[in-house]
């Protein structure tokens, strides 16, 4: 077996165990339109197509703006001009295809198409609003919270 | 007299101070609206108010008006919806696409069917892997054959002959996800331990 090329796999390895921002992504940005930013931990970041999203993350679009992101599970989302959307919990297996959905809408609009967890796990997938929770029986749905809720 | 005109007047100024109540001084309110499945089969959402007041929206199109005070429901239809939330459904990332190849029974050897069929998912993945943020996931599947232990070894197998396979038709395989679920997902439901060629599989989705 080629000595250099194991190297090369475990190094490969360690960085991808390593790397935090691979470990814990929950899903990825696939449109922003305008300006959209993620506040993650202290750090404010500038979302741009192909970054990654984690739990905990506050996604946040200004006016004129949206944002589509895929989750791990498929769960598919956007959000509209002037909202934000906290990622509250994430949690998925891709070979039993277990887990948790958590977010919370705190306001604009969020249109959501559950995924792979919620087909056979629909009380593991939670919404919240100021005002109500939402669960799911295998949904599609839009949520619009007013700005000065 | 007098008295019958203040108490029309008592009881109008009653009717617009409920009605300013119940639109301005509850507060403004979610509104949330059950859309139809993609696939056409029949969905449901459960709203709870804060108040623990409860409500389940079964029809696509029916939207639930939460407050602090009350839960309401009203109707809105396609246009409507497609009208005011433009950029939801502008921004919304693209559906997966799938693809299925099967495999002969205990290994990694491809069906004929599905080795010619190959080609044309090379070609079409080549397409949309150009896709900004594309990601493929190479899911495999074993039929009931065998222990668990070994489906899910030969699964995953199966995932990553595809993955090898694709690297070699030059699709961009560095950030692809392999899953081996075994024989968790038949696709088609048989007795238990016997073979089934549908279930040797291996699902490539693009998202």
């Amino acid at each position: 077996m080629n000595k250099q090329f194991l190297i090369f796999i475990s190094c490969a390895a360690v960085l991808l165990v390593a790397n935090p921002a691979f470990a814990s992504q929950s899903g990825v940005i696939k449109t922003v339109q305008g300006q959209v930013r993620i506040e993650r931990g202290d750090r404010n970041l500038v979302a741009k197509v192909g970054d990654p999203v984690q739990e905990l993350d506050r996604v946040m679009s200004q006016s004129e703006s949206s944002v589509g992101i895929s989750m791990n599970d498929e769960t598919l989302l956007s959000l509209g001009p002037n909202s934000m959307l906290v990622i509250d919990r994430y949690a998925y297996d891709p070979v039993t295809r277990t887990g948790q959905v958590a977010t919370s809408i705190l306001k604009g609009t969020l249109r959501y198409v559950t995924g792979l967890i919620g087909r056979a796990h629909p009380e593991a997938i939670k919404v919240t609003t100021q005002n109500s929770t939402i669960g799911i029986r295998g949904t599609e749905f839009i949520v619009q919270v007013p700005v000065d809720n | 007299m007098t008295t019958k005109r203040l108490a029309i007047l008592f009881a109008l100024s009653g009717a617009v101070l409920a009605a300013f109540y119940y639109f301005y001084w509850a507060g403004p309110v979610d509104r949330i609206i059950l859309l139809p499945q993609a696939d056409g089969t029949p969905s449901a959402v459960v709203v709870q108010s804060k108040s623990g007041v409860a409500f389940v929206l079964e029809r696509p199109y029916s939207v639930a008006t939460v407050g602090t005070q009350r839960i309401g429901v009203e109707k809105t239809d396609e246009a409507a919806v497609k009208t005011r939330y433009k950029e939801l459904f502008d921004a919304f990332p693209q559906r997966p696409r799938s693809f299925r190849l099967f495999f002969e029974s205990g290994g990694i050897r491809l069906m004929p069917e599905s080795e010619e069929r190959l080609p044309l998912i090379v070609d079409a993945l080549k397409d949309l892997t150009d896709l900004p943020a594309s990601e493929l996931i190479l899911i495999g599947h074993a039929d009931d054959v065998g222990s668990d232990t070994l489906n899910d070894a030969l699964s995953r197998r199966r995932a990553e002959s595809i993955a090898s396979t694709l690297k070699a038709k030059h699709i961009d395989t560095a950030h692809v996800a392999i899953v081996g679920r075994g024989s968790r997902d038949p696709l088609v439901s048989v007795k238990e331990g016997s073979p089934e060629a549908r279930n040797r599989r291996v699902e490539i989705r693009l998202k």
